[in-house]
């Protein structure tokens, strides 16, 4: 089975989450719960380094949307760098349209 | 008792042991100490004795020189000499022993020797003195002298027998006490031999064998026999641990029972399950002249797939496609992926365009939970003339291959569910000769053991390799690829819907 990891530290307005790995129906929740903690804790906005996101299904996108939706309207959710495959599931799916993609 | 208290006492006891022992053999060491001193004395003693003999030999000799010489007077020296001498042996021989006998004896030797000096030395010297030696040669001549020298000599033998049976019994004594130091460290090596074997047995006893057991039965249990209780014999920290491990194996049984429930239960709903799987995958009707179409729904794992298709002709002959993928996949899925099927074809069939028809089920659907979503390909085809009215809800791009080119046709708008709604229907071409094909993302994102993609490029290429032949063999071609691209298995639904226009 695919591994997830997470490292994830405290920035001025947020926090940062460093991904590698797989997002897929197993490793989903991890990241959920990743985080929803993140977001409890008062980030309102959180910065994903996806570098090394190998893979993002559907489960993923559905965490992504969750999470970009509890942060509100003032929050932000940035994807940064994530490999093409990704990027373009993310276009597909619209979910660019929600989230900061930067290169 | 507990292993711990256990191991304490033994090692205590053998400490104790060893201890007493020293004990013991200190004291002994100081008694021989004391036994070896005595057998000095006793030795010296038997030594004072032998040289009493010669300071009273010397004082009988001495005088009786004396007497017979007619009082020269250095003969007399001996005599006094002697009777000095005899007398700082006797007081060191009254402190060696305290023994009544000997002292007895002692006190007779000097009681002979007084009455020899009293009775004969002193009489005779005296007369000697006085110018008598006939005198004192008649006093030597009628034996009193002798008589009562040899009583001195047979004191003095007794006493000498007394003290060499002293200084035999103190010898004896001291052997007594050296056997006794020899036994006491043969047990203290016993002891400490003893004691480390006893420790050995009592700890593979304790400790190792109800591990081994331990060890003996969680194998049993791995290898998967999980029906026999665990118990270990054993201190109470071991048998402890295996009632945990029994619990454990306790757990582990009523799991297997659950879920072997849980599989007859699915085995039982096996049937409902086929059901739906076969409403996802449609019957396809009538299809114009010059048209073929063909679709596989490939499930992965379960029966009920999150993907569906449909196909089907509208009133006004042209051709109906939808493509729909559910994230997730499941029971609960499938009937989402069937509840959408429905509507989008209720929508498509009273005429609506794609895009309309798309909101309309969004609409209907709402919200359906905060991570649950779909996204969806719907198109018409209208035969006569080859156009297509499209429009793609975050899915991956269906493809228009012909002669010409490959045609993507894009998302015109967002996955369903989760995003604003509003969605466009867009128009393409699809000349004679050019294939549709549109699919899940299952297709594409299956992956090989070197975790490579499929690929849509991969797919693509595929496509245009086929575009002559007609839609089953298209499609045929399109599941084989992927599965033989993936050995392993797929992890996700794969569909793909084909239809090709004939020349």
């Amino acid at each position: 089975m695919a591994d997830l990891q997470l490292e994830s530290r405290e920035t001025d307005d947020g926090a940062s989450v460093i991904v590698r790995g797989e997002v897929d129906m197993a490793t989903a929740p991890q990241l959920r719960d990743t985080l929803l903690e993140l977001v409890d804790a008062g980030a309102t906005s959180i910065a994903l380094d996806c570098r090394g996101l190998d893979f993002l299904d559907s489960s993923g996108i559905g965490v992504l949307i969750a999470v970009r939706k509890r942060l509100g309207d003032d929050g932000s959710l940035t994807l940064e760098a994530p490999p093409a495959h990704v990027r373009k599931v993310l276009e597909l799916t619209g979910v660019s349209e929600h989230v900061t993609i930067t290169s | 008792m507990l292993l711990r208290r256990r191991l304490l006492l033994l090692f205590v006891g053998i400490v104790a042991a060893v201890l007493a022992l020293g004990v013991f053999m200190v004291l002994t060491l100081r008694e021989r100490d004391d036994a070896q001193q005595r057998e000095r004395q006793v030795s010296v003693a038997v030594e004072r004795v032998a040289q009493l003999q010669t300071a009273y030999a010397d004082q009988e000799t001495g005088e009786r020189g004396y007497v017979l010489s007619g009082g020269e007077g250095s003969f007399l020296d001996p005599y006094d000499n002697g009777r000095a001498a005899a007398r700082t042996i006797v007081s060191g021989l009254r402190t060696t022993f305290d023994s009544p006998a000997v002292r007895r004896q002692i006190a007779a030797v000097t009681a002979a020797m007084g009455e020899w000096r009293a009775q004969a030395a002193k009489p005779e010297i005296a007369l000697t003195r006085a110018g008598d030696p006939a005198g004192a040669a008649a006093l030597v001549a009628q034996g009193t002298g002798k008589a009562r020298f040899d009583a001195v000599r047979r004191a003095q033998g007794r006493l000498a027998a007394l003290v060499q049976a002293e200084e035999a019994r103190a010898e004896h004594r001291l052997d007594d006490i050296r056997s006794t130091l020899t036994a006491i460290i043969a047990a203290i090596v016993f002891v400490a031999v003893a004691g480390a074997l006893l420790a050995g047995w009592l700890i593979r006893r304790w400790v190792t064998r109800p591990i081994d057991q331990l060890a003996d039965e969680v194998r049993r249990v791995r290898a998967g026999t999980l029906d026999s209780p665990i118990r270990i014999p054993g201190p109470p920290e071991l048998a402890s641990l295996a009632l945990d491990v029994d619990a454990m194996r306790g757990r582990i049984r009523q799991q297997l029972v659950e879920s072997e429930r849980s599989r007859q239960a699915v085995e039982q709903s096996a049937a409902v399950v086929l059901t739906l799987r076969s409403e996802l995958e449609p019957v396809i009707g009538d299809i114009p002249d010059g048209w073929t179409v063909a679709a596989r729904l490939r499930a992965a794992e379960g029966v009920v797939a999150g993907d569906c298709y449909d196909l089907f002709t509208t009133r006004d002959g042209g051709i109906a496609l939808v493509v729909v993928d559910i994230a997730g996949h499941g029971a609960t899925e499938g009937i989402l992926a069937l509840r959408c099927k429905e509507m989008l074809r209720t929508a498509l069939t009273s005429g609506e365009l794609p895009g309309t028809a798309l909101d309309t089920t969004a609409e209907i659907l709402g919200a359906m939970g905060d991570e649950v979503f779909l996204t969806a390909f719907v198109a018409v085809i209208d035969t006569a003339l080859g156009r297509l009215r499209y429009a793609n809800a975050g899915h991956p791009p269906a493809y228009v291959v012909g002669a010409d080119g490959v045609v993507a046709l894009d998302p015109t708008g967002p996955l369903v569910g989760l995003l604003e709604p509003g969605w466009e229907t867009a128009e393409a071409l699809i000349p004679p000769g050019a294939n549709l094909c549109a699919y899940t993302d299952g297709i594409i994102e299956t992956r090989n053991g070197d975790n490579e993609f499929f690929g849509s490029e991969r797919l693509v290429e595929l496509l245009q390799g086929a575009r002559c032949d007609e839609a089953p063999a298209v499609v045929k071609r399109c599941i084989d690829e992927v599965e033989l691209f993936s050995p392993g298995g797929l992890l996700d639904d794969a569909t793909v819907v084909v239809l090709c226009r004939s020349e």
